[in-house]
C-alpha cells in the first residue's frame, strides 16, 4: 500500500506523496488527505509531488478539491513539483493559475 | 578406411621414434616433426591428409607448445591436440587444456595410455569435423530457405517481409501465387516447431500447394487435402501447420481470409480503423479430421495488410509490447533495434507487409501503419497502469527516438480516454477500442478510441475558461495534450492526433501554440 506522509501544525499541513496520483493511487492519498483536513484546522496545504511523473483527471480532481478545501477556509494550496510533465499538465488544465506551483530540481 | 593421421611433435628423435612405432602398430598413419616450424609446415601443407590428432611436446626447440595449440586452433580448429611434457606442474596442465588441449600425457609415456589418448582425440576429431559439417549443411539450407522466400514472392507481387527463424533455418514461410485470372493468393504457413523437420516440411507443404494450386485446386480444397494428408503420417513425420491464407480478387475488388490456427492478418480500413480478419478461432492442420478455417471476406482495403506468424506474437508478449509495434520496428529498414529484439526469439518469426493487388515494381505510397489494436472491457479499468506499460512499451519499441515528454503525453491522453470511454461508454460486457497508429511520412501519431455508448457533448474550450470544478478534467486534459482532437458520434469516437516536430516533441498547433 502506497503510503503518504503529513505534518502538520495548526497553520499548515503538508503531505508527501511518494510516486504518481492517478486513478488507481489517488482515492487513498484522497482519504489520507480527507483524514489530515479533518483533524487540523490549517489553512494552508501543501502537497508535495516531487516524486510524481505522472498526474491524470483523477489525480487532477483530488488537487482540485483540496484547492476547493482550503479555499473554503480561505487558505491556500502549493504544490512542490520536480517532474516537467507534471508542470506541463498543470499549465495546459490551466490549474497553475489556481494553484502555487514550487517547481524544484530533483 | 583409411588410417588415422597422427602427427607428433617432438625434438627428442628418441620419443618420436618410439612413439610412431606404437601408433603405427595401433593401426595410426604418423607423420613426425621436430620444431614448431616443421609442424606448422606439416600441418599446414597444402593436400596433406587431414589429421586426427596431433601430439604435441611441450618444450620445442623454437618455442612452446601452447604456440603451437593457439596456431591450430585458429587454422584448424577441429582437430584434437594432445599435450605431452616432463614437468608435473599443474599450472601448465590447465594452461594447455585452456589453449585447447584435449588430454594431457606425462613423459615418460605409457603405450597402453597413448593408446587411449590418441583413440580418444582421434573419435574427438571425426566427431567435431561431422559437426562442422553439419553447422555449414544447415548454413547452406538457411541460405537456401531464404532463396526459396524471395523467389517465392519475387513474381508478380509486392511484399516486404521480415523471416528470422529461432535457428538457421525454420518452419515458417511464405509464398505467393497469381492464378490466370489475375486474382492471387498469398499463404503464410508455420509447422509446429523450428528445426531442420519443421524446416523439411514447411517446404514440402509450399510445393505442394504450389502444385495444387497451380492445376486448378481451390484453398479450401487443398487445405482439406493437406490435412488429411498430415493425420496419416502424423505417428511418424509430420507436426500441424497453422496456415493464413489471403485470397485477392482485384476485378471484384475483394479478399478473402482462410485462417487454420494462425494470428488473423491485420490492416487499416477505409475509416482509418484497424480492423483485424476474424476471430483465432480455428485450428491449425493435422489437428482434427474437419477443416474448419475461419473464412472471412471484405473488400480491398486502400493500404497493405499485414500478416504474422505466432513467433511474433511471443517475441512481442515476451517484450511487454504490441505485436504490430514489434512488426513496424522489424519492417522498418532503418529501426535501430532489429536484433536487439531477433535476439531473444524462442521461436521462428515471419512477418509480412503485403499490398493486395499490386505487382513488383509497386511503388507503396506513404501509409498510416498499426502500432496497437486492443479492445477492453471493464475489468481492464483496474488494470489500467499495466494496461499504460504495454502502450509505453509498444511505443518505445515501434518509435525508440520518441522523447520522454511525447511518450508522457501520448500516454496520458490514451489513459484518459480509455478510462472514460470504459467508465461512461460500456455497460455490461460491452468493449472500447483503442488503438495506435503512425504515419511515418507525415510524423504523425494517432491514438483512436471508440466505445459503443452515446458520447457526450462537450465544449472544452469554455471548460478550460471557467475556474476548475474537478468535473471533466480528463476531456479538458485530452484536448489540452493533443495537437488536435476529432470528435466523432458525440464523443463516443475520439482521434486524437499528435503533429511531431523533427525532433520527434508534440506540435500543438491549435491550442497552445
Amino acid at each position: 500500500m502506497t503510503e503518504h506522509k503529513a505534518e502538520s501544525s495548526d497553520q499548515a499541513l503538508a503531505i508527501a506523496v511518494p510516486g504518481d496520483i492517478l486513478s488507481t493511487t489517488a482515492p487513498l492519498l484522497r482519504q489520507q488527505i480527507s483524514e489530515a483536513l479533518r483533524r487540523s484546522p490549517a489553512k494552508q496545504m501543501e502537497i508535495d509531488l516531487r516524486a510524481a511523473n505522472m498526474v491524470d483527471s483523477v489525480g487532477l480532481n483530488l488537487l482540485v478539491w483540496v484547492w476547493k478545501t482550503m479555499k473554503e477556509r480561505q487558505g491556500s494550496l502549493r504544490v512542490r513539483i520536480s517532474s516537467q510533465d507534471v508542470d506541463r499538465t498543470l499549465r495546459f488544465t490551466r490549474l497553475s493559475n489556481y494553484i502555487e506551483v514550487i517547481r524544484e530540481a530533483r | 578406411m583409411d588410417r588415422p593421421h597422427v602427427c607428433v611433435v617432438d625434438d627428442d628423435p628418441v620419443f618420436l621414434r618410439i612413439t610412431s612405432r606404437v601408433l603405427q602398430k595401433a593401426g595410426y598413419r604418423v607423420s613426425t616433426a621436430a620444431d614448431l616450424s616443421s609442424a606448422r609446415s606439416l600441418l599446414g601443407a597444402d593436400g596433406q591428409d587431414p589429421f586426427s590428432c596431433v601430439l604435441i611436446d611441450y618444450q620445442l626447440p623454437d618455442g612452446d607448445g601452447t604456440d603451437l595449440l593457439r596456431w591450430l586452433h585458429h587454422r584448424e580448429s577441429a582437430v584434437a591436440p594432445v599435450m605431452v611434457t616432463a614437468s608435473e606442474e599443474h599450472a601448465l596442465v590447465k594452461q594447455t587444456m585452456v589453449e585447447g588441449a584435449t588430454n594431457f600425457l606425462q613423459k615418460p609415456v605409457d603405450a597402453n595410455e597413448l593408446r587411449q589418448a590418441v583413440a580418444a582425440a582421434t573419435i574427438a576429431t571425426r566427431d567435431r569435423r561431422r559437426s562442422k559439417e553439419m553447422r555449414r549443411q544447415v548454413k547452406t539450407a538457411a541460405q537456401a530457405q531464404d532463396r526459396w522466400l524471395g523467389a517465392a514472392l519475387d513474381g508478380d507481387a509486392f511484399v516486404e517481409y521480415k523471416f528470422c527463424p529461432k535457428y538457421e533455418c525454420g518452419g515458417d514461410f511464405l509464398m505467393h501465387h497469381r492464378f490466370p485470372d489475375a486474382s492471387e493468393v498469398f499463404v503464410v504457413s508455420d509447422v509446429a516447431g523450428h528445426d531442420l523437420v519443421a524446416s523439411a516440411q514447411s517446404s514440402f507443404f509450399h510445393g505442394w500447394m504450389t502444385g495444387v494450386l497451380k492445376y486448378g485446386g481451390d484453398i479450401q480444397s487443398a487445405l482439406e487435402d493437406h490435412n488429411r494428408l498430415l493425420l496419416d503420417l502424423s505417428s511418424t513425420v509430420a507436426g500441424s501447420i497453422a496456415v493464413t491464407a489471403l485470397e485477392v480478387h482485384p476485378s471484384s475488388k475483394c479478399m478473402t481470409c482462410w485462417n487454420c490456427g494462425g494470428p488473423p492478418p491485420v490492416f487499416d480500413d477505409w475509416g482509418g480503423w484497424v480492423v483485424t480478419m476474424g476471430a483465432r478461432a480455428s485450428s491449425p492442420l493435422g489437428w482434427f479430421d474437419d477443416v474448419r478455417p475461419t473464412r472471412v471476406g471484405t473488400g480491398i482495403p486502400p493500404g497493405p495488410v499485414w500478416i504474422w506468424t505466432d513467433g511474433l506474437e511471443a517475441l512481442a508478449d515476451s517484450f511487454e509490447a504490441s505485436p504490430l509495434s514489434l512488426a513496424y520496428a522489424l519492417l522498418a529498414s532503418s529501426h535501430r533495434d532489429h536484433d536487439k529484439y531477433l535476439e531473444q526469439t524462442k521461436d521462428d518469426v515471419l512477418v509480412v507487409r503485403l499490398w493486395p493487388g499490386a505487382s513488383r515494381g509497386f511503388h507503396p505510397p506513404a501509409c498510416w501503419h498499426p502500432l496497437l489494436a486492443d479492445e477492453y472491457g471493464a475489468r481492464e479499468i483496474a488494470a489500467i497502469d499495466s494496461l499504460q506499460q504495454l502502450w509505453k512499451n509498444s511505443l518505445r519499441m515501434a518509435l525508440p527516438a520518441l522523447p520522454s515528454d511525447t511518450v508522457h503525453d501520448v500516454l496520458l491522453a490514451g489513459r484518459e480516454a480509455v478510462l472514460n470511454a470504459l467508465n461512461h461508454g460500456c455497460r455490461g460486457s460491452e468493449t472500447a477500442g483503442f488503438q495506435m497508429l503512425y504515419h511515418p511520412g507525415d510524423r504523425l501519431l494517432r491514438l483512436r478510441v471508440r466505445d459503443p455508448g452515446p458520447g457526450y457533448a462537450f465544449d472544452w474550450r469554455s471548460a478550460i475558461e471557467q475556474e476548475p470544478s474537478g468535473v471533466r478534467c480528463g476531456l479538458v486534459m485530452i484536448h489540452s495534450i493533443s495537437s488536435r482532437v476529432t470528435v466523432e458520434r458525440n464523443g463516443a469516437e475520439l482521434t486524437m492526433d499528435y503533429v511531431l516536430s523533427g525532433d520527434l516533441h508534440i506540435v500543438r498547433q491549435e491550442q497552445n501554440g
